[in-house]
């Protein structure tokens, strides 16, 4: 049998309507993002698909919203195109995430170039917060500027060994929580 | 307002002003006389490019007017930066727009890898010219994608090349291009079971299927391996807080995507949805692709398989 002639058990039927652009105010740029501070379950930040274990869901402590990712093998979670403007008003990520304190817990932030494969680490293996939310600020390269990129927060736990294909909660001490990301303009530029 | 479109299409040396370290020479052509050359050195720096201003009148002046690039990239590669499928890589990945410094129009302007190429076929796209473009001292610069630091540092040699950069009208009523602010044929008013004008239209599968019905594109697949892209084009005003939006229903939970100028999103099953994603300001003024895909089945069982594309670090 050819394999491209397996008939699927469900076909796969999809219908598009009314593809047209509105204005809508949710939709303002603050400190370079799109629901930047997550504050909205739907806006801004796109699902990654570039491995289907990756997992986030939008979350609430004490009034304090975050969103929170997890998967096996640094999986990306959450992507939004972004531009870096060479005028000098940005230099920075200032990112807002906590960690458990668990050592197979890591995360990423990634720059991943736009129709092309160039990338720009923002952070990598972040550590530990023991389970605090945390602030910090990396310098944006200096040759991303000037171009759009895609973001992508990822978080890269380790599989256990123990239990290599255990289902992810939506928060587990495995998770990494971002509660806000925005550009912004840090003196110390390096 | 004066019409005074791109002067010296040719980059023969009278029209364009390299900055960074790239070059003009106007002995050297492909299909007209002059070459703006970006080599090894410009496409390390951060920034390296040509620009000009011109004046143009509005759309609605005008009509809609599009652009034909003409350029070519070449690039050596040493064994060892060859990939598993014999592909350089990193490296150039072409030309690319941007307009009054703020709009980046990143327009089919795709890659050419080629193992060892020395000097490869030249690209001619066309593509439509969004808001930005027109008006009074517009600054148009074609720059590169991103530096390539790697191929800097190890030894790897591109160049890129760009020859013609010249914007013609476009004849009313084919949807090639989209009005400001619109899509082609969003609507779906225009076309017939076999024809949908302003969307371009990509089968494999013999049994697959996009057509319209009830004014709604619609894409059926009954085999795994099927896969059916619909691409259109979108012209996004220069306009704050603007946001994409369609209708739509789907019957699984996978397979199906929508990407907008790369960046795609699953579409997951609705019955009868609406779904809306915000335009980044990066994209005001510039004329974006929009596409649908109806995917493969590749993880049902059976025998349809595809691996997902690697990300920067795979741990």
């Amino acid at each position: 049998m050819n394999q491209g002639s397996v008939r699927s058990p469900t076909p796969r039927d999809l219908r598009i309507d009314n593809v047209k652009i509105v204005e809508d105010a949710k939709c303002e740029e603050k400190g370079g993002f799109i629901n930047g501070d997550f504050s909205d379950n739907d806006l801004g930040w796109l699902e990654d698909r570039q491995n289907p274990a990756s997992r986030f869901s939008y979350l609430q402590e004490n009034g304090d919203k975050f969103v929170s990712i997890s998967g096996a093998g640094c999986s990306g979670a959450l992507r939004q195109s972004v531009y870096l403007p060479d005028d000098g008003s940005f230099n920075a990520v200032e990112y807002t995430y906590r960690l458990g304190d668990i050592d197979d817990s890591l995360a990423d932030i990634y720059l991943i170039g736009l129709h092309s494969i160039a990338t720009q680490v923002i952070a990598e293996d972040l550590p530990t917060t023991s389970g605090n939310f945390i602030t910090q600020r990396t310098c944006i390269p200096r040759q991303a500027f000037g171009r759009p990129w895609r973001i992508s927060l990822r978080s890269c736990a380790r599989v256990r060994a123990s239990s290599p294909c255990r289902e992810f909660g939506p928060r587990s001490p495995e998770n990494i929580d971002f509660s806000a990301l925005e550009l912004v303009n840090t003196p110390t530029y390096l | 307002m004066q019409d005074r479109r791109t002067a010296d299409p040719g980059f023969s040396e009278n029209g364009w002003t390299p900055y960074g370290l790239t070059t003009l020479d106007p002995l050297l052509s492909v299909i007209d006389p002059g070459l703006g050359i970006f080599g090894q050195a410009a496409l390390c720096v951060e920034d390296s490019g040509f620009f000009q201003t011109y004046d143009l009148a509005s759309p609605q002046t005008m009509g809609l007017l599009k652009a034909k690039l003409v350029y070519k990239v070449t690039r050596t590669c040493p064994k060892f930066q060859m990939n598993v499928f014999g592909l350089c890589s990193p490296g150039p990945s072409g030309p690319a727009l941007r307009i009054n410094e703020t709009t980046f129009d990143y327009t089919d302007i795709q890659s050419t890898f080629i193992q060892f190429a020395s000097f490869p076929e030249s690209q001619t796209i066309e593509f439509c010219l969004g808001e930005a473009y027109y008006g009074p001292q517009t600054r148009i610069e074609l720059t590169h994608h991103h530096p390539t630091l790697n191929a800097c540092l190890l030894d790897f040699m591109g160049l890129e090349a760009v020859d013609h950069l010249s914007f013609e009208r476009v004849e009313s009523n084919t949807f090639e291009c989209p009005e400001i602010g619109e899509a082609i044929n969003g609507d779906f008013s225009v076309g017939n079971e076999s024809i949908i004008p302003g969307w371009d239209i990509n089968i494999t599968g013999e049994d697959a299927v996009a057509d319209l019905e009830e004014n709604k594109l619609h894409l059926f697949a009954s085999k795994q391996c099927d896969q059916i892209f619909a691409k259109g084009k979108l012209s996004v005003p220069i306009k704050d807080n603007q946001a994409l939006v369609f209708d739509y229903s789907y019957n699984r939970e996978k397979y199906a995507l929508f990407n907008l100028q790369g960046l795609d999103h699953p579409l997951k099953e609705q019955s009868e949805g609406v779904f809306k994603t915000c335009l980044p300001s990066w994209m005001q003024g510039s004329v974006v692709a929009l596409s649908f895909n109806l995917g493969s089945a590749f993880d049902e069982p059976g025998f349809c398989s595809e691996s997902y594309p690697q990300g920067p670090k795979n741990r």
